[in-house]
């Protein structure tokens, strides 16, 4: 015991505590059928989309006020791999700690229709040591079909339909 | 020549090859002589840190033939590559005897393949002048830490840490007192060897380093050696 006294009257421990970047993925991307639905692998021959992922700190168990600076995106055109994936900055998560996110993608097509997805908010604790990891498909984030973004033009008369709409009930009152 | 499959008990495994490259004289080992099963290359990493703050300096993914061939057509992205972009490919990278990896595997059961040449001989890692070296036990053999001796860590300001495969926190800190030190503090040898840094009431000279496993070195001192035994005796 007195060794050990001996010993401890000298001693200084310090702890490890690192920021760390996060690698996300939206797993596998397919390509939207006409209906919406799922079509082939997405990759370098069959179009390209952008992936945007938005970081939010936890506010006791739900997602909280975004984590600034950490917008990622992933334009997947020259991409062998149909997955959009990314690395976030070094220092932008604590370790050890629980945030939020959620990604949306959108189709880049030359012309056409544009589709887009948005998956759902999942958390995700980062490590005590390295970067953490993000797969959306892993956590059962991504939805299961696209959704058609309408046109300029379409969008354009959705608006003044919208509009219209708010005019006719304000006269009739 | 020989070969060895680990497989990662968790998700933050840490691991190192247990071979050395072939032929090679300054025996190091090559990423791209490491072959991996049941690695998702969009979910799964390794990570190399950076001696200098322990950050991670470089992270890779491994795409096996039964992807390459689904994703590509053919086996031409078999391999380490970036996982952000799959557009730089790792398997040239050169890495000391010694030096490990953290895992960060959501796939359960990944099998991390070694293969190369034994490092024969009791060998000295000499860690001069970085504060986290991550360092694998690189002997196809399982080891305790007792089967390690240092030169030059002060069991006051120098530690290593086995981290935790669930979440890769610090789940166990050791120091090493050489003979010098138990005899200066202490008056004789009998406190040589690994303990808990924070007490000296804990000896860590039964714990377990399975072969291809690792520890995280948090030193402050700048001339620390630590010495692996002959992996043949």
């Amino acid at each position: 015991m007195k060794k050990i006294v001996m010993m401890m009257a000298v001693a200084l421990v310090a702890g490890l505590a690192q920021a760390a970047a996060v690698n996300w993925s939206t797993g596998t991307i397919y390509a939207p059928n006409p209906d919406g639905s799922f079509g082939a692998m997405a990759g370098a021959t069959t179009g390209s989309y952008l992936a945007t992922v938005f970081f939010f700190a936890d506010n006791g168990g739900v997602a909280g006020s975004a984590v600034a600076g950490l917008t990622g995106t992933t334009d997947n055109s020259t991409a062998a791999f149909g997955s959009a994936l990314n690395a976030t900055t070094s220092d932008s998560f604590a370790a050890e700690t629980m945030y939020w996110a959620y990604v949306t993608v959108t189709t880049l097509p030359a012309e056409g229709t544009y589709y887009t997805m948005t998956s759902s908010m999942v958390s995700f604790t980062t490590p005590g040591t390295g970067n953490g990891g993000v797969n959306f498909t892993t956590l059962g984030a991504m939805p299961t079909e696209w959704t058609v973004v309408p046109e300029p033009t379409s969008m354009a008369l959705l608006a003044f339909g919208v509009a219209a709409l708010g005019l006719r009930r304000r006269f009739r009152k | 020549m020989g070969y060895q499959t680990v497989t990662a008990s968790g998700q933050y495994f840490s691991s190192g090859a247990t071979f050395v490259s072939v032929g090679d004289i300054n025996g190091q080992w090559l990423l791209g002589d490491v072959t991996v099963t049941g690695m998702d290359p969009f979910s799964d990493f390794i990570q190399f840190l950076s001696t200098a703050n322990a950050s991670t300096i470089l992270m890779a993914t491994y795409v096996d033939e039964a992807t390459s061939i689904s994703v590509v057509g053919d086996t031409s992205m078999v391999g380490w590559w970036d996982p952000a972009t799959f557009s730089i490919s790792y398997d040239n990278e050169m890495m000391d005897a010694g030096t490990a990896f953290l895992c960060n595997f959501t796939s359960t059961g990944v099998e991390l393949l070694y293969s190369g040449e034994v490092l024969v001989g009791a060998t000295t890692l000499d860690l001069s002048g970085v504060q986290y070296p991550f360092v694998a036990n690189f002997t196809p053999n399982d080891l305790v830490l007792g089967d390690l001796t240092a030169t030059g860590m002060d069991p006051f300001s120098d530690f290593v840490q086995f981290l935790s495969t669930a979440n890769a926190s610090t789940e166990v800190m050791a120091t090493y007192v050489d003979e010098a030190t138990s005899i200066s503090v202490v008056g004789d040898t009998s406190m040589v060897g690994w303990w808990d840094p924070a007490t000296f009431s804990i000896s860590y000279n039964s714990q377990s380093l399975p072969a291809g496993s690792a520890f995280l070195c948090n030193f402050t001192s700048t001339g620390v050696m630590i010495t692996f035994p002959d992996p043949v005796l």
